[in-house]
């Protein structure tokens, strides 16, 4: 057992023997010079505004915005047609006792 | 004025030009080297980009006396082991282990080399996790001296030490990992 495993062991060490060099992935120097006129390694932020910017995630977020300022402004809307109603029938109401007032100060005389 | 400027520009291809034949002959180099530390293609890729940027930045800073590619060397060590602690921090701060307090210890992922000959990839695989858990200086000039084939005094050189500590880090270091694959045989070997 124990020299079964001693040859394996073995065999993992010498397993480096006849390694050839790995190659990085072709235009590495167009990539380089690219990376420096954007100004180096891109930040987690510039990552985020990246995301931000492409048009699959730019464009349903500002339809998202719309929609939520078309949703505020229609019901700001139907709360001010229900403001108007409620104004409007208070001045009735106003009427009615300033009517009142001088129906009494009509009757005083 | 404008001669002094076609000067300067002039300087500048011869920079572009130099700075281009550097990355055309020191690529793999610098590759394998960042992959044989960090043991993933994507981040050796980033992390050779990110060494030719520096070499880039600190060529005028060059002083010749070390070997250029011992320079390169240097810089491609420290920039891979940053990258590493910096994922490893990643990982350690993940909001799941913080809630569920697991393991600190980081995941040794499997890794093949390209450059590892088809029938030995097994062993080699097995090797590498064993050499993830050296210590850092001992994985660094083993590394160097394996896959890049350095000699001591070379290894010596790029991590700035004397000759007897470099040969004294390749038989420590050799000598971990043979501890390291027993205990693993011991326990997966049927």
């Amino acid at each position: 057992m124990n020299d079964k495993i001693n040859f394996k062991v073995n065999a993992a060490l010498e397993s480096l023997d006849g390694m050839s060099q790995a190659e990085p992935k072709p235009f590495l120097l167009t990539r380089i010079l690219a990376l420096q006129k954007r100004g180096g390694r891109v930040t987690a932020w510039q990552r985020i505004a990246e995301y931000i910017k492409r048009p699959v995630v730019a464009i349903p977020a500002v339809l998202f915005l719309l929609g939520l300022n078309i949703a505020v402004f229609s019901m700001k809307n139907i709360s001010f047609k229900d403001n108007t109603t409620a104004k409007s029938a208070q001045g009735k109401y106003d009427f009615a006792i300033n009517a009142d007032g001088i129906y009494d100060s009509e009757n005083q005389e | 004025m404008k001669g002094q400027q076609t000067g300067i520009d002039s300087i500048e291809q011869n920079n572009k030009l130099s700075f281009a034949a550097i990355v055309q002959t020191r690529q793999r180099m610098v590759y394998n080297t960042a992959l044989g530390i960090v043991q993933n293609e994507g981040d050796a890729e980033d992390i050779t980009q990110e060494v030719f940027l520096k070499v880039y930045e600190k060529l005028d800073s060059f002083r010749h006396e070390a070997n250029l590619s011992t320079w390169i060397y240097r810089i491609t060590v420290t920039t891979s082991l940053d990258f590493e602690k910096q994922k490893k921090r990643q990982k350690r701060g993940g909001l799941l282990k913080r809630v569920f307090g697991a393991d600190d210890a980081v995941e040794v992922p499997h890794f093949e080399h390209p450059g590892v000959v088809l029938d030995k990839k097994e062993d080699a695989a097995i090797l590498f996790k064993a050499i993830n858990k050296l210590p850092e200086n001992q994985r660094i000039a083993f590394l160097l001296h394996r896959t890049e084939g350095l000699t001591n005094n070379e290894v010596a050189k790029v991590l700035k030490i004397s000759l007897q500590a470099a040969e004294s880090l390749q038989v420590r270091a050799k000598a971990n990992l043979k501890n390291l694959l027993q205990e693993y045989y011991k326990k997966h070997y049927k």
